[in-house]
């Protein structure tokens, strides 16, 4: 009697073990695939990068010819490629620039400009009147452009975006063998270092009223180094008086910072307006490594 | 084993008896009722089959002019694929009949319909793959610039086209970039 009863108890052991144990391997692989198929996704992203890397490269030799040249953008773009035949009704809109000022106000191209900020430019070379005019436009400023849309006329407020010196412009990454000081401020080498990992979102007002902000860019993870001080649920009010109207715009304005540079962030913390003062870190910068940041909180 | 003589008695009884019977017997009464039954359950089936072909011919008729229709819209469609809300990048291939400068603007034409039919930006917006989408279109919109300001100027056509090569080529880049961008956002 008390064989079988040991017997019993013997096999119900192994089988429930047998079950642990399955149990156990089957997280351990699910584990395993998600752990891979977060590496995969970044490799995605290291490869998406290092395409936007090597393009911005090759196209550079051409680009510096023509900066010796006196060609190219001096302050502001609002990302339009106008046709020199344009006319006498207005210039007339051959492309525009994808994710550009004039794109994200609704201008398309096949578009004929009539005026720029209360200007016509109804003139014979209207394509160059319209560049002279955008060209003395402040950096970050809205430009009223008026135009034409299959002789209908519409006005849309364009943000001019400020373009420095493509030199200068961020975005070049260290080659090797070179030192990162000549590829200019910031860029994506600099962004992937000193921010990877970060995501934002724009806040919608629904958004808005739950963190008690009705503007700003949402911080929903803060970048693997815990560069600019950031925290996952901040909100990020404004970047040096610059108010990120959205998660493309605050990238931009990020950036735009070289190493070693102050910024001066403020922030909605908890329902808190906060203010804090940071360093921009290094590209290479170490997630041990401290940040200076000074914290002032609003009351 | 033999027979059984009273039971072969009673056989050759049975046979003179159905010997005797007339030759041509009466129909039962019902006879006329099953027949009618009968005749008209075959022109029944007569009918259905003739229908049943009928339909089915129709039907072969109307897959037939069905498909050549889709054929037809789906050929006629690959030309204008690009004006899809999302055009997968694969249909972006450029008629290889194309050349040259041609098949660089048609390209890049496809191209930039596929990116405006994308959202401005992800709802998650990840900082270090939009970096190098926001550089590659500031490049861009640089680009366009200077090609206004070298036509306006009637500046030289060669440098003109060089800065639209390096405006195609890059518009190229940003497809690829946002199409790795889109991909990413769709994970889980």
């Amino acid at each position: 009697m008390h064989a079988k009863y040991w017997l019993a108890l013997l096999i119900a052991a192994s089988l429930s073990m047998g079950a642990v144990r399955a149990a156990e391997d089957k997280s351990t692989s699910q584990a395993d695939i998600e752990a891979q198929l977060k590496a995969a996704q970044q490799k995605l992203e290291d490869a998406a990068h290092e395409i936007a890397e090597l393009s911005t490269r090759l196209g550079k030799p051409l680009v510096d010819r023509l900066m010796l040249m006196g060609e190219g953008p001096s302050r502001a773009v609002i990302g339009v490629q106008l046709d020199s035949k344009g006319g006498k009704d207005g210039a007339h809109v051959r492309d525009v620039s994808p994710g550009g000022p004039a794109a994200e106000a609704g201008i398309r191209s096949g578009d004929l400009i009539v005026s720029v900020n209360g200007s016509d430019v109804k003139a014979e070379h209207a394509s160059t009147e319209v560049a002279h005019l955008v060209r003395n436009v402040e950096p970050n400023s809205k430009v009223k452009i008026r135009v034409l849309r299959d002789g209908k006329p519409l006005e849309f407020a364009v943000t001019a975006r400020p373009l420095e010196n493509p030199l200068d412009m961020p975005g070049m990454p260290p080659l090797p063998g070179m030192p990162p000081e000549i590829f200019g401020p910031g860029g994506i080498g600099s962004m992937h270092g000193s921010l990877a990992g970060m995501q934002l979102a724009t806040l919608t007002p629904e958004l808005g009223s739950y963190f008690g902000t009705d503007k700003g860019v949402l911080v929903l993870r803060a970048s693997h180094n815990e560069a600019f001080n950031l925290q996952d649920g901040d909100v990020i009010l404004s970047i040096d008086g610059r108010e990120p109207t959205s998660g493309s715009h605050a990238t931009r304005i990020l950036a735009s910072y070289q190493s070693g540079e102050k910024v001066k962030l403020q922030l909605m913390r908890q329902r808190k307006k906060m203010n804090i003062e940071v360093l921009v870190p290094d590209r290479h910068h170490s997630p041990s490594e401290p940040l200076a940041f000074e914290e002032h909180v609003e009351d | 084993m033999h027979f059984d003589l009273e039971e072969r008695r009673g056989m050759q009884e049975i046979g003179q008896r159905l010997r005797n019977l007339p030759t041509q017997i009466a129909a039962p009464p019902a006879f006329a009722e099953f027949k009618r039954r009968k005749l008209a359950r075959q022109a029944r089936l007569q009918r259905f089959s003739n229908r049943t072909r009928l339909a089915l011919a129709a039907a072969v008729a109307v897959i037939a002019v069905g498909a050549t229709v889709i054929v037809s819209q789906l050929s006629s469609s690959q030309h204008t694929v690009a004006h899809l809300p999302v055009t997968p990048i694969t249909q972006l291939a450029i008629k290889p009949a194309l050349a040259g400068a041609e098949a660089a603007a048609a390209r890049s034409a496809a191209s930039e319909q596929w990116l405006a039919a994308l959202p401005a930006e992800p709802v998650i917006v990840r900082v270090d793959t939009r970096a190098a989408v926001t550089n590659l279109e500031d490049r861009i919109a640089w680009i366009d610039d200077a090609l206004t300001s070298i036509r306006a100027e009637g500046g030289e056509a060669d440098r003109a086209h060089a800065l639209q090569s390096e405006r195609d080529r890059l518009i190229g880049t940003l497809v690829q970039v946002r199409y790795a961008e889109t991909l990413v956002a769709d994970l889980p």
